[in-house]
Formats: C-alpha cells, structure tokens, sequence
C-alpha cells in the first residue's frame, strides 16, 4: 500500500488541479475575510457605502475568533469539501479513464490497498489544505483588522483535526462515487450533490415537513457543519464517532465494488 | 527437484471460467504455457482472449477454475510481479511525459532504480521524446510505451494483447526483434494478436480459441507438419487425374477440393506428374507446391474444416 502512496503522491505533486483547486480555496477564503471586514469594522463600511452596499449595524455581527470565522467560510457551506471532494474525483477517476488502474491492478490484487492509498492520500492533501488555509486565514486576518479574535490553542488542537477527520470520511464518499461511476462527470456531481449538503438539506428539507429529519444530525455534512469549535465534554467527539463510522463503512462498500466488477 | 521445476509451465489454467450474465466468455478453458514459449493466442473477436488475458492479469475474477503461474496461484503478490502485462489500450496518465509514467508504474512496484525505467525508454526508442505528454503521443509511441511498462521490474512472464497494433513496419521489426531477444533471454511470452503472419514468425507454440474454449494447442512443430507442403493441382477431369495419380504417384495422398481441384500431400516431383497427365490427355489449368500458413491453419480450423491428412477424403 506505501508503494501505492509513493505513486500516488508523485502524481499529486505534479497534478495542475492540486494547486488550481487550493488557488480557488484561498480566494474564497480571502473574499470571506474581505465581506466580513467591509461589514465589521467602521473603515470596512465605509467603502462598503463608497462600493454602493448595504450598511448593517456593527453590532449586529457575530463575533468571531478565527476557528469560528474558518469554520464559517470553509467547512459550514461545505465549501471546503466541494473543493476537496473534486481534487480527489478527479484523482480517482483519471485512473479509471485513463487506463493506468491496469497496471496498478495486475500488481495490487488486493484491492483494498488501492482504496488504502487513495484515503491516505486524501488525507495527507486534506491536512496540507486544511493547514494552508487556516495559515493563510490568520495572514488575513492581521491585514484585516485583526476582525477575528485570536482562538485558544486548545480549540485549535480541538476543531482542526477532528475537521480533518470529517473531511477524510467525506474523501472516502468521494471515492466510493468514483470507484462505483468511474467517470469525472459522474464523480463531481456526486461531489457537488454530497459535500455541498445540497442532497442532505433537500431531504431534510422534505422529511421535516413530517418531522422526521432528525437524522440529519447524524450525517457527515451536519457533523462537520455544525461541530463545536471548543472542546466542552464528551458530547463533543460525536462528530468524529459519526465520521469514523461513515469513514468505515464507505471504504468496505469501495473495496467490495473493485473486488467485485471487472477492471 | 531442479528438473520438476524446469517442467513447470509458465501458465496453467484448469477449467478456467467466466460467465456473464450466464452466458460463457470463457469456457473450461486447459491453457498450458511452457516455459521460454512464445505463446501465440489466436482467436476471433469477441472469442475470449481478451477475458482469459485479463484473468491472467488479476483484472477480471474467474468464474470458475484455477489460474496457476509459474507452479503458486495466481493470486500470489509475488507472482504479480513476474507478470508484466499489457492488455487492451494501453493506460497512462495523459498529462504525463513518457518517463513520467514509467516512474510511476516504478513506484507502484517499489522500485527505486531510475536507471532501468531510462533502459527501457532507450530500448524501446521513447528516450528522445523528452518532455512530450503521452495524450499528443502518437499510436506507435504509446504501444511503445506500454511495451515498456509491461518489462518493468524484469518480469519473467510477458503478456501482451495486441502488442503491434498500430506500429508501423518499422515498429513492427522492432518490436519483433525485442521479443525475440527477450525471449532468448529466457522470457516467457504470451501474445494474442490478429496480425497472424507477425504472430506465425516469432510463436514457438500457439493456442487457438473460439466461442470461449480452447479449439486446439500446439507446437510451432506441429503446426508445422500440420501445414506441411502440399501440391495442388487444377484439373479439367478430377476422376481421370486421381486414376493416374493411383498409377502413377501412389505414395501421394489426394485431397479433393471440388470438381476441379485436388491437393496432393507426400508427392516429390510435381513435374513428372504434370508431364503424365499431359500425356494422358489431361488438360492442367494450374499446378504448383503450397505451404499452408498460419492464417490459413487458423481459417481452417475456425471454419471447422479438418486438415489433418489421414481425414483427408478421397485418398488413393
């Protein structure tokens, strides 16, 4: 499985998307800190009023501190897995396009060290971006004001990696999508219907008007979405139960489907 | 010990088995290939070369029936790695160079020499490409390539699905000349090609399959007396000339075609029996001696048609 690693990271370095999908990750994060600055600090309002929009009252926004403000711009509106989520379609589906799954298969016959490397793989991109972003966010915010309150270290040490976490296991849908449909196509809608909680909030939508959506707690967007930035109790680590669970269960569903259909 | 080894075949498939939705693709296919063979794999499309090759490989899961290579399971990790495959289309990254796709393949084996992906690439003429991606390769380059990735990490069993398609001449002869070095070095090959001529000069034994099953296996030696050389003859009077080569010529065993055509195996003078039937007033509208290839074997054999000599009708 390390040898798979080994190919896999080569690929990913040399990868365009990589550095594409990270450039759109980072300027999203960048327009985020910009709207909150326009519409959280006196000098922000007033080029807001200059730009022609809409002034809203300094105390009606919410204080962040920066965990909160990047829990917010990236992991809330599921952003942050949408972009994710098509860096790893992408990287899973091109082997299946291209052919190259041939060669890796004749020589990996236990498949499950293919889905192995690719959550690895996963993994490792996902703590870079999760890390680069979080970086690039406390860059902006010193040039922003400083709008975003400094977080404790402890809820640094506390949200990030249990978002990084979250992030795998939706990696891991990713690539059941993409080792089930093995097409790019297929696999971004996947990754635009899941990640981006359109699927969980549509059925949710539909079940609440029977008030049965209670289950929507016990999804990955709702783990990642609402997960408590500080560490309180127990109660805390729900999310990453829920994770792990789905984690597992979406990886076992991925190696039966390439132990089971021709390659 | 040593000589039970020596005996193992490089392939061996018992009642080898894949269905789809039901319907064979392959069936109970008994597939030996020898040791230093060049195992030629002939079939129709759709006759299920393509599926026992893939089965072979570890990309398609048998039905039924066991896979044995080099003695251990087909399954064996080590085993996969003295297979070096390439079936069908060959898969490379298109946004990669040449280089970049062997190093690739060369990790996923764990190899860490460079050098011998940049071997391969001289040998197999992609070393001048430089920084070309594979997506603007042409059709030869990439079946260079992919012949260059199947010989990664030495192996010592070659499986190769249409290795020449789309070569030119050129290509070809290499390619050829490759194989045949290859195998002089002691590597097994199993090829399935439709370019039987390419097939018939470098195959040391040969296998061919229809609708799934194994029709017949055998040896360049076999094929050989099988196709061995035969003197036809176009008569106007097939009775009148099978009555003088009776005659005449009785070692010689006849073959009639169809009114006007008679072949003739075991005969050494052609010419005396021209001469003869001349003589006797049969009028010859074409003679000479001919040597079945392996496209016509393999035509005969598809078509159900028996060539061995002692089925031969109308002997004398």
């Amino acid at each position: 499985m390390f040898n798979l690693l080994r190919m896999d990271l080569y690929r990913l370095k040399r990868s365009r998307y990589v550095y594409i999908c990270l450039g759109i990750l980072l300027l999203l994060t960048s327009l985020a800190y910009w709207m909150v600055w326009l519409e959280s600090t006196p000098q922000g309002r007033e080029t807001a009023m200059k730009l022609g929009m809409v002034e809203i009252e300094a105390d009606s926004w919410p204080q962040y501190d920066t965990i909160s403000m990047f829990q917010d711009v990236g992991m809330s509106g599921g952003a942050y897995n949408t972009i994710l989520g098509i860096v790893i379609a992408l990287f899973v589906c091109v082997d299946f396009g291209s052919g190259f799954i041939k060669n890796i298969m004749s020589l990996h016959r236990q498949r499950w060290k293919y889905i192995g490397s690719k959550l690895l793989t996963a993994g490792i991109l996902s703590f870079f971006y999760i890390i680069l972003q979080y970086g690039f966010s406390l860059l902006l915010n010193q040039y922003f004001d400083r709008i975003a309150a400094p977080a404790a270290l402890t809820d640094i040490l506390f949200y990030l990696p249990k978002a990084w976490f979250l992030t795998v296991a939706f990696a891991s849908l990713v690539i059941l999508v993409c080792v089930l449909a093995r097409s790019i196509a297929i696999g971004i809608l996947g990754v635009i219907a899941f990640s981006s909680g359109l699927l969980v909030q549509m059925l949710s939508f539909i079940t609440g008007l029977f008030g049965i959506n209670k289950w929507t707690e016990y999804t990955l967007y709702y783990s990642l979405t609402y997960a408590p930035t500080g560490y309180t109790g127990i109660g805390d680590l729900k999310g990453v139960l829920i994770g792990f669970v789905f984690l597992s269960v979406y990886s076992f569903l991925a190696m039966v489907s390439l132990s089971r259909r021709d390659i | 010990m040593i000589q039970n080894q020596e005996n193992t075949p490089a392939v061996e498939t018992t009642a080898l088995t894949r269905l789809y939705k039901g319907k064979a693709a392959v069936n109970h296919l008994d597939l030996k290939v020898k040791k230093g063979a060049v195992y030629g794999f002939i079939g129709r499309n759709g006759a299920g070369k393509s599926t026992t090759l893939k089965m072979l490989c570890g990309l398609v899961k048998p039905s039924e029936g066991e896979i044995r290579v080099f003695g251990k399971e087909g399954n064996d990790p080590v085993i996969a790695r003295r297979i070096g495959c390439l079936i069908e289309s060959a898969g490379f990254y298109p946004n990669m160079t040449a280089r970049q796709n062997m190093l690739m393949k060369a990790k996923c084996m764990g190899l860490t020499d460079e050098k011998s992906v940049d071997n391969l690439l001289e040998q197999t003429g992609l070393a001048g490409i430089g920084k070309k991606k594979t997506k603007h390769f042409s059709m030869g380059m990439k079946q260079r390539l992919a012949i260059a990735m199947a010989l990664l990490g030495n192996p010592d069993l070659l499986i190769l699905d249409e290795p020449i398609n789309g070569l030119d001449p050129e290509g070809v002869r290499e390619i050829r000349r490759l194989i045949l070095r290859l195998n002089e070095e002691g590597k097994t090959f199993l090829i399935s090609s439709h370019i039987l001529g390419e097939l018939g000069k470098i195959s040391t034994h040969y296998g061919i399959i229809k609708d799934g099953s194994l029709v017949e296996q055998l040896s360049r030696e076999d094929l050989a007396e099988k196709c061995s050389d035969y003197f036809r003859l176009e008569v106007d009077d097939v009775n009148r000339t099978l009555a003088l080569i009776g005659e005449h010529a009785g070692q010689a065993e006849a073959k009639v075609q169809d009114s006007h055509v008679i072949q003739l195996y075991g005969l050494n003078d052609g010419a005396e029996l021209n001469r003869i039937l001349v003589e006797n007033g049969v009028r010859i509208y074409s003679s000479g001696f001919h040597h079945m290839d392996l496209e016509e074997y393999f035509l005969a054999q598809m078509d159900g048609k028996k060539t061995e000599k002692k089925e031969a009708s109308g002997n004398v």
